[in-house]
């Protein structure tokens, strides 16, 4: 240090920043020396840190926002829930396995089932008016597609509604069954039922009972119970006594004699004369135009990252599209990898009936892709359509958007035939347990939402059912009577009769 | 093997490893479980079957360790959780005066005075009269959680504007303080209901989709904090008596309990807000009961709302830690609440007699090495384990959450509002209009 840097007298134990490096003078918090004119450095202000902490939080949150927006929700077989899944979000597509009860709390339950497993869901009370007010509660046998929130524990797991908006429901159709048809075997079944209304007690006021109407068919007459809430929804009640009506009724017991509940006040039709065709209850036409509003969404593949196109197949893509980001589905013909050492990218050839597509990605998008295509397999991919030589072609910019349908290619079967037990093999403690079968198929009995065939082979017959959730409907489409299958599925008992539950996806086979 | 000497056996290996986590600062235990937990399912899944007579104990010991050894961290290191954060004024007062470990003792000693309090007063009276206040409170939880959230936003008070010319200078000088801290609080309400109702970390890891968060929220920032401003650390003295008696002992287990009670048995509530409830209900002023009220408090939080899962007729389950157990092991008999109550007590005994060692350990340590490498080296723990965990999604939130989690060290705000992430969406959820807010936000 020269002589002119030495620090004053007095000045000792002042911080070096409010002298001069240059002169040693002080210059308190000045930029620049007024003494010798040299630049101060100075120490940036904490300011600029506040202000950077509330830019960071407030664009970092909007993003994230907008993320979670754009997100969808993966759909999960509930099948495949694992604990790690624990307050996750989810989308269930299944059915509803019980009708939904309204609890002391003003919060609803009900059991829903996808043919893997089923789960409780829970829905909060007002979540639970909110549906009663769109008569949409749902009842054993429906179908139903929402987001839920999985609390998942050892012992009992359940779900939690997210959002009534997200919640679909399709009315599965009750049987139109006659009065005298109806006994206890059909405890717990929602069934249809038509007639005229003889008459309706009204409950006393302050009375706790319910209202009980008389209904009368050419079989039989009944009693349907219903309460001040669900007789406030009927459409048209002041002429109830006398009309000719259409309901949907749950039914149920009560001190060992038959109970009769109507589902919902607008489950309740009044016809304008004796019934003929069944016709669409109000619950069923609100149900199909809350559908036609909001169509279910296809099953996601993407680990909740957002798609947005449509998925086309391999010949639908046209050198008109470029420019236009679309969703392909088809199979994988070939990939290469760039050669090493040069810029060039992934190209990867899908095939779909003769056409072929070339799709190109650069090394970095297929490090991102969780499962990297292989021939045979039938992927999705989403991008950009670019023309070269006046023919399509497609740009993926994501990893994410490259995704894996079926990895079983075309020509390998789904079912392996080999594995296949004779039927009288299958006792009751195999239920559970996934079996393979093989024979003839008996005639088709439509379920509320699926369909059973009976599965003869040299053995024995058993039923085998196939829920349209999970049996897609180009595997259903060639079964019939007479067909020879191979389906695989897992072991069930019903009403003490053995049955095979064909599993999700390609699990019946036909064969010659 | 006997299941006694697998229960005390795999206590003590639970206490010991978080005891030695316990010495990295921002690593926290639940995180660590997390990641057993995952081991646990992953040797499921491989069809091997871990007996609850090893994970329950083991889990009880991680929990009581972390608990008790965590304040080596956070008076040494300068690096709490925000449970902890009371304890850092004080904390920091003895580390600064040479006297560290005698703050970390002292809080031991409270941590030790909590176990009490938990085997000898809890444990008996719990299964009695736990389940019949949860039936009588469990329709009143949204007004507490409102109230309790008026009282943090409330109890804030302008640091500055003292000075100068009335103007909107001044006025912005009083106020920015708590602007800061109301912004902190909503813009981690906005995050907790982004989080909770629809979280863009996959599906498969849910149960640590908040993970992240909180890692930004106050793990982050303090690392970070730590490495910027780290101060020189004087020579620390090891004393062999500390300037305790019972009635200070007393004294800190009735504000100390109290606030460790309330943060355990309330939703959302944690041992941050209990210590700032109980600390203005029981107004102790003296500092080592400030120090070690913390201590219990803590103790009592942590290890009670795990307990309240073993509680036979109550079930609660409250803390991430519990939360956890469930997915593995449900308790319902008094064997299990014995073996919890059992595990505790063992736990409490192995982390007290840890402290001293350990706590010197980190001194001798903090003597040879500089203060900022450790913050840098934890920063890396918690960016690999978010990483490892949730990828970059997690990663992505857990830098929102710095962002948001740095307005209060920079503002001098309360860290506390911090935790509008859960008490928002909770106490709005709860009071059932939780969905209307996710409706307007567009996410459901």
């Amino acid at each position: 240090m020269t002589d002119s840097k030495k620090v004053l007298p007095g000045h000792e134990t002042q911080s070096d920043d409010i002298n001069c490096p240059s002169c040693g003078r002080f210059v308190g918090p000045a930029s620049r020396c007024p003494y010798c004119k040299a630049k101060i450095p100075r120490r940036m202000s904490l300011v600029v840190f506040q202000w950077a902490a509330i830019f960071l939080a407030t664009v970092g949150l909007f993003l994230l926002y907008l993320m979670a927006r754009s997100r969808e929700v993966p759909v999960v077989m509930l099948g495949n829930i694992q604990p790690t899944m624990n307050f996750g979000q989810i989308r269930v597509v299944g059915q509803a396995a019980t009708d939904g009860r309204i609890f002391r709390n003003g919060g609803m339950g009900f059991t829903v089932s996808d043919g893997t497993g089923s789960m409780m869901v829970f829905t909060s009370q007002r979540q639970a008016q909110e549906l009663e007010a769109r008569n949409m509660i749902p009842k054993a046998g429906d179908s139903v597609n929402f987001v839920g929130g999985l609390n998942l524990a050892e012992d009992k797991s359940s779900m939690r509604l997210v959002s009534v908006d997200d919640f679909q429901l399709t009315r599965a159709p009750a049987a139109t069954i006659k009065l005298k048809d109806i006994t206890m075997d059909l405890d717990g079944s929602s069934v249809e039922v038509t007639g005229q209304v003889m008459d309706l007690v009204v409950p006393a006021a302050g009375s706790k009972r319910p209202y009980s109407l008389k209904l009368k068919d050419d079989s039989g007459e009944v009693a349907i119970k219903f309460w001040q809430t669900d007789y406030d929804r009927i459409e048209g009640k002041d002429v109830l006594n006398g009309a000719f009506i259409r309901a949907r009724v749950t039914v149920g017991s009560y001190e060992g004699k038959l109970d009769l509940k109507l589902s919902s006040g607008a489950d309740l039709e009044i016809l304008d004369g004796p019934p003929s065709a069944p016709a669409p209850t109000p619950a069923q036409k609100a149900a199909a135009t809350y559908r036609q509003s909001k169509p279910s969404r296809a099953r996601d593949f993407s680990r909740g990252r957002s798609v947005a196109a449509t998925s086309l197949s391999v010949s639908a893509v046209t050198a008109d599209m470029d420019g236009k980001t679309i969703r392909v589905r088809g199979r994988v013909e070939s990939i290469t990898p760039p050669q090493e050492g040069t810029q060039q990218p992934f190209v990867l050839i899908l095939a779909d009936n003769g056409s072929r597509l070339r799709v190109a990605y650069w090394p970095s998008v297929d490090e991102v892709i969780a499962i990297k295509p292989t021939p045979g397999a039938l992927f999705e991919v989403e991008g950009a359509v670019t023309v070269y030589e006046d023919k399509p072609q497609m740009r993926v910019t994501s990893g994410y958007k490259v995704k894996l349908v079926n990895d079983m290619p075309a020509s390998q079967p789904t079912v392996d035939e080999s594995k296949a037990v004779p039927v009288s093999s299958i006792s009751e403690a195999d239920k559970g347990q996934t079996r393979v079968v093989k024979g003839v198929l008996g005639p088709a009995r439509s379920l509320k939402s699926g369909v059973a065939y009976s599965l003869t082979d040299d053995s024995g017959t058993i039923d085998l059912i196939l829920w349209n959730a999970l049996v897609p409907e180009d595997v259903q489409a060639p079964l019939e009577e007479g067909v020879r299958v191979v389906a695989t599925g897992e072991v069930g008992i019903y009403e003490g009769q053995l049955q095979i539950k064909a599993a999700a996806g390609r699990s019946v086979m036909t064969i010659r | 093997m006997e299941a006694f000497w697998m229960v005390l056996i795999s206590c003590v290996i639970g206490t010991v490893i978080s005891s030695v986590i316990s010495c990295l600062p921002g690593l926290h235990i639940y995180n660590v479980m997390g990641a057993m937990v995952l081991g646990l399912l992953a040797l499921e899944t491989g069809g091997t079957m871990v007996p609850p007579e090893i994970f329950v104990p083991m889990m009880i010991g991680m929990v009581v360790g972390w608990a008790m050894l965590n304040t080596i961290p956070a008076v040494l290191l300068g690096a709490p959780d925000e449970s902890a954060m009371f304890t850092v004024l004080p904390g920091q007062k003895y580390l600064l005066s040479g006297r560290g470990y005698e703050g970390t003792m002292i809080t031991a000693v409270g941590g030790l005075a909590g176990a009490f309090f938990i085997i000898f007063v809890l444990g008996p009276f719990a299964p009695k009269y736990l389940p019949v206040a949860q039936e009588v409170l469990k329709g009143h939880m949204h007004w507490i959680l409102w109230v309790i959230i008026t009282f943090i936003l409330m109890s804030e008070w302008p640091k500055g504007g003292n000075r100068g010319p009335a103007g909107w200078a001044k006025f912005y000088d009083a106020w920015k303080t708590l602007l800061a801290g109301l912004a902190t609080f909503f813009l981690a309400g906005l995050l907790g209901f982004i989080i909770l109702t629809r979280s863009p970390v996959d599906h498969e890891v849910a149960f640590q989709n908040i993970m992240p968060a909180f890692v930004g929220l106050f793990a982050i920032p303090w690392c970070l904090l730590n490495m910027i401003s780290a101060a020189d650390v004087p020579k620390q003295r090891v004393v062999k008596g500390l300037e305790v008696d019972g009635d200070l002992i007393l004294r800190s287990v009735w504000s100390g309990g109290l606030g460790g009670g309330l943060a355990a048995y309330l939703p959302a509530v944690t041992g941050g807000v209990g210590g700032l409830l109980a600390g203005h209900a029981t107004a102790q002023r003296d500092e080592r009961i400030f120090i070690m009220g913390q201590g219990v408090s803590k103790f009592v939080y942590y290890v009670g709302s795990f307990m309240l899962l073993f509680v036979p007729g109550l079930g609660l389950t409250r803390g991430g830690g519990a939360w956890m157990m469930k997915t593995l092991y449900v308790p319902t008999t008094y064997s299990d609440y014995y073996l919890a109550l059992g595990s505790i007590a063992i736990a409490s005994a192995v982390a007290y007699l840890m402290m001293s060692p350990l706590a010197r350990m980190v001194l001798w340590f903090i003597d040879r090495f500089n203060y900022r490498h450790v913050s840098t080296f934890a920063l890396v723990i918690i960016i690999v384990m978010v990483l490892a965990v949730t990828g970059w999604v997690g990663m992505f939130i857990a830098v929102v959450s710095t962002g948001i989690g740095l307005l209060p060290v920079l503002f001098g705000s309360r860290r506390l509002n911090c935790l509008g992430i859960l008490l928002l969406p909770m106490a709005c959820n709860m009071a059932g209009f939780g969905e209307v807010i996710t409706r307007w936000l567009r996410l459901t």
